[in-house]
């Protein structure tokens, strides 16, 4: 055998899509799963201390590591970091900054002083169950921190306080909305494809249709956005027409943009193709022969729709909303172009902390849940389906 | 168990049986100059089994769609039980049909598929549930109204599919080739069933396919088409041994082809002189003249050997001989090429022709049908 099996040239063949799918998706997914649970950025700026502590039994001040951080602080200042440190550590909580910042300007000008006597705040137990957390350079926080939970310096994991809960809040705001959208495509989209199905004698009402689905596929983001703020502004072309009909008052100017109104508007129709050609391919694939079998047994065209056609589609709107919800999770551009202040979903606050806050970590964790969420629902929710005798 | 089928399905008593089916100068056009269905006149008494038999393209399953109410004519009327349904939708003719693919709905149960007409027709859930069972019963699948279509053979499901479109007795019963997804043998098992079924309820079956074997062993009357058409319409026995056209004589059974003119003709029977020069007699059944060129339609087991010269009889010499068990299928051929098959019975004793060997077959003039070329 000198020829080249057609097995390994088939793989010879995939090989750069796979290395493309590695390189390009897997290796930063990964990257980021890690970045959730593992910041050494602390841990790397005071590796004494991170020693010390590790050995530490989380009870009282410990001396022995006050020599440790001492020797740490220092270095940091010979080395330029600490700002960073101080910027970082402040990060777990308010008013570390200032103590790192005074600590290490005192520790310049008298190397021997004991912390104690630099600062009262080094006396505080809860201090040094901060450092002992952040100094190891694996951490559960930012995953707590995006379920809104905190640990006690006793341990106990316990909800934040009121004001500080964001996330669980926004994650549901997110699914709610990602089901309102899919709810609205499927109400909107299933007498679509169905017309589109049912439009075969025509072919250019057809392709007219098909057309219409597709255009805003075609159309840039911006571009759609924009035609959207248009129309749907306080002083646009709908609240215009609303009000020269003497539908509503000069102060019943309707709010459709920069609100979740104006996010769930334009996220339907940047998804709505989405919904319809999944569910248009089942459509067509359906033999015409079950809903004549249908009218030949008597069934009125409503019994028929109802009983026969209905359930038989059932398998594209599953795909079609299963596709919907799951990107509609993960919404971004959308709700910051026309979302205002009110309409931002889980996307744009880890896009925030990517961009803004620079807490890449707490990012890293809400894309994490972000991404549990949508492979449980793309796993569980077809077989969900399938149980439920929809396939047909 | 059988006085109930029998007493459930009474005929209704009103005394007046009008035909089941009545068409009248049906027209079919799909594109304003050809005609699928062209000028058709058909009558289907009550109970009986008629099949339309045709080669693809000859209008059958148009004329099918028209019965069934998916398709308009573009002319003419049909009428079902009497009553005007041309412009009728398919949900209101009260038919039942069954289709190629079965077309079982797979969502539903057995039971809920042999229930849906009756749903449909607004039955009581007690006497859904009892007629249910009867048709179950009617198609020996008993209990297996629980079990999916897809968890059922092929057979079994186009039983079910043949249960569902009588189970509330429509008026008339369009089958559409239901046995041409099933294997061989299947397929005939299923026409014994489908056969029995008849027998039991009566009811009207129009049914179509391509499979003359078919429509032979079904039927009580056979309606060929060609191009639109009836070639000719009877009973199997009728078709098969006085064929009106060249083109039923064809496509029903297997029929030697010999072409020749005509020299003499009396009231019924007519000379020919083949293209090899044999002279031979034939019925004249097509009127044709003297001079006529014709074609002569000749079963392969009504021929027999014969010295030549004596009768009508043509030499032809053996090319190929199949043994097939029952008879032998000789092949052979005429000086002018023109291929003959002659079926030997098996008797036993029959000395075989050998390959090579020249002879002279003949056959009465009773057998041979001279048909205008």
């Amino acid at each position: 055998m000198n020829a080249v099996s057609p097995s390994r040239a088939g793989w010879a063949l995939v090989l750069p899509l796979v290395a493309f799918i590695v390189i390009a998706f897997l290796a930063p997914i990964a990257t980021m799963l890690l970045r959730s649970v593992h910041d050494p950025e602390i841990a790397d700026l005071m590796p004494r201390t991170r020693q010390t502590l590790a050995r530490w039994d989380g009870i009282g001040v410990p001396q022995m590591a006050t020599e440790a951080v001492t020797a740490d602080l220092r270095e940091a200042s010979a080395t330029n970091q600490i700002g960073r440190l101080a910027q970082r550590l402040n990060r777990e909580r308010n008013g570390l900054r200032v103590l790192i910042d005074v600590t290490a300007r005192h520790l310049e000008r008298e190397p021997d002083t004991k912390l104690s006597r630099i600062d009262p705040g080094w006396s505080d137990p809860a201090l040094w169950q901060i450092l002992a957390r952040v100094t190891s350079p694996w951490t559960g926080q930012h995953l707590l921190n995006a379920l809104d939970l905190t640990v006690t310096p006793d341990g106990a994991m316990v909800r934040q306080e009121e004001a500080r809960r964001l996330y669980v809040d926004l994650f549901l705001r997110t699914a709610w909305v990602a089901a309102l959208v899919t709810l609205i495509c499927a109400l909107l989209g299933y007498p679509y494809a169905y017309a589109y199905a049912m439009a075969a004698a025509g072919p250019s009402l057809r392709a007219l249709l098909l057309f219409l689905v597709l255009l805003p596929f075609w159309t840039s983001l911006l571009v759609r956005a924009t035609a959207w703020i248009v129309l749907l502004q306080r002083r646009g072309v709908i609240n215009e027409g609303l009000l020269a009909a003497g539908l509503i008052g000069e102060t019943g100017r309707l709010d459709l943009i920069y609100n979740m109104t104006g996010t769930i508007i334009v996220m339907v129709h940047v998804l709505l193709p989405f919904f319809v050609l999944p569910l248009y391919s089942v459509m067509a694939g359906l033999p015409t022969s079950y809903v004549r079998a249908s009218a030949s047994l008597g069934a009125h065209p409503v019994r028929t729709f109802a009983r026969v056609y209905l359930p038989l589609t059932y398998p594209g709107v599953a795909a079609g909303g299963l596709l919907v919800f799951i990107l509609s999770l993960g919404y971004y551009v959308t709700p910051a172009l026309v979302g205002g202040r009110t309409g931002q979903l889980i996307s744009n606050q880890i896009a925030f902390h990517m961009q803004r806050s620079l807490n890449w970590g707490l990012a890293a964790a809400l894309g994490t849940l972000l991404l549990l969420a949508v492979l449980l629902l793309a796993l569980t929710l077809p077989r969900l389906a399938e149980r439920g005798g929809l396939r047909a | 168990m059988l006085m109930k089928v029998t007493s459930a399905l009474a005929p209704s008593g009103n005394g007046i049986q009008a035909e089941a089916l009545v068409l009248r100068r049906v027209d079919k056009t799909y594109d304003g100059v050809s005609k699928v269905v062209d000028a058709l006149d058909l009558d289907v008494h009550p109970g009986e089994f008629l099949t339309i038999l045709g080669p693809s393209g000859s209008g059958k399953t148009s004329l099918l769609m028209m019965l069934a109410g998916f398709e308009a004519p573009s002319a003419g009327t049909i009428e079902i039980g009497g009553r005007d349904v041309s412009r009728l939708p398919p949900y209101k003719r009260n038919i039942g049909m069954v289709f190629q693919h079965y077309a079982l709905f797979p969502h539903l149960t057995v039971g809920e598929n042999l229930a849906y007409p009756l749903q449909a027709r607004g039955w009581r859930k007690s006497d859904i549930a009892e007629r249910v069972d009867w048709a179950l019963q009617l198609i020996h699948l008993d209990g297996m109204q629980d079990r999916r279509p897809a968890q059922l053979s092929g057979g079994q499901q186009q039983r079910i599919a043949v249960a569902r479109a009588l189970i509330y007795r429509p008026q008339l019963v369009l089958m559409d080739e239901p046995l041409g997804a099933l294997d061989k043998q299947l397929r005939e098992q299923m026409q014994d069933e489908i056969v029995r079924i008849h027998r039991e309820l009566r009811p009207t079956i129009v049914y179509v396919t391509h499979d003359q074997s078919e429509a032979l062993s079904l039927s009580d009357r056979v309606a060929v088409f060609e191009a639109g058409r009836i070639a000719q319409i009877g009973t199997p026995s009728e078709l098969y041994e006085q064929p009106g056209t060249a083109f039923v004589a064809g496509f029903i059974g297997e029929n030697n082809r010999i072409t020749g003119s005509v020299i003499a003709v009396t009231t019924e029977f007519c000379h020919v002189r083949c293209a090899d020069g044999a002279i031979v007699e034939a019925r004249n059944i097509a009127d044709v003249r003297i001079g006529d060129r014709v074609n002569l339609a000749v079963r392969p087991e009504r021929l027999r050997p014969t010295q030549a010269g004596d009768g009508s009889s043509v030499e032809v010499e053996v090319a190929d001989i199949t043994y097939l068990g029952e008879v032998s299928r000789v092949r052979c051929r005429m000086r002018d090429g023109t291929e003959i098959i002659w079926k030997l019975p098996n008797c036993g004793q029959s000395e075989r022709p050998n390959r090579g060997a020249t002879i002279a077959l003949g056959f009465s003039r009773e057998d041979a049908r001279a048909f205008a070329a």
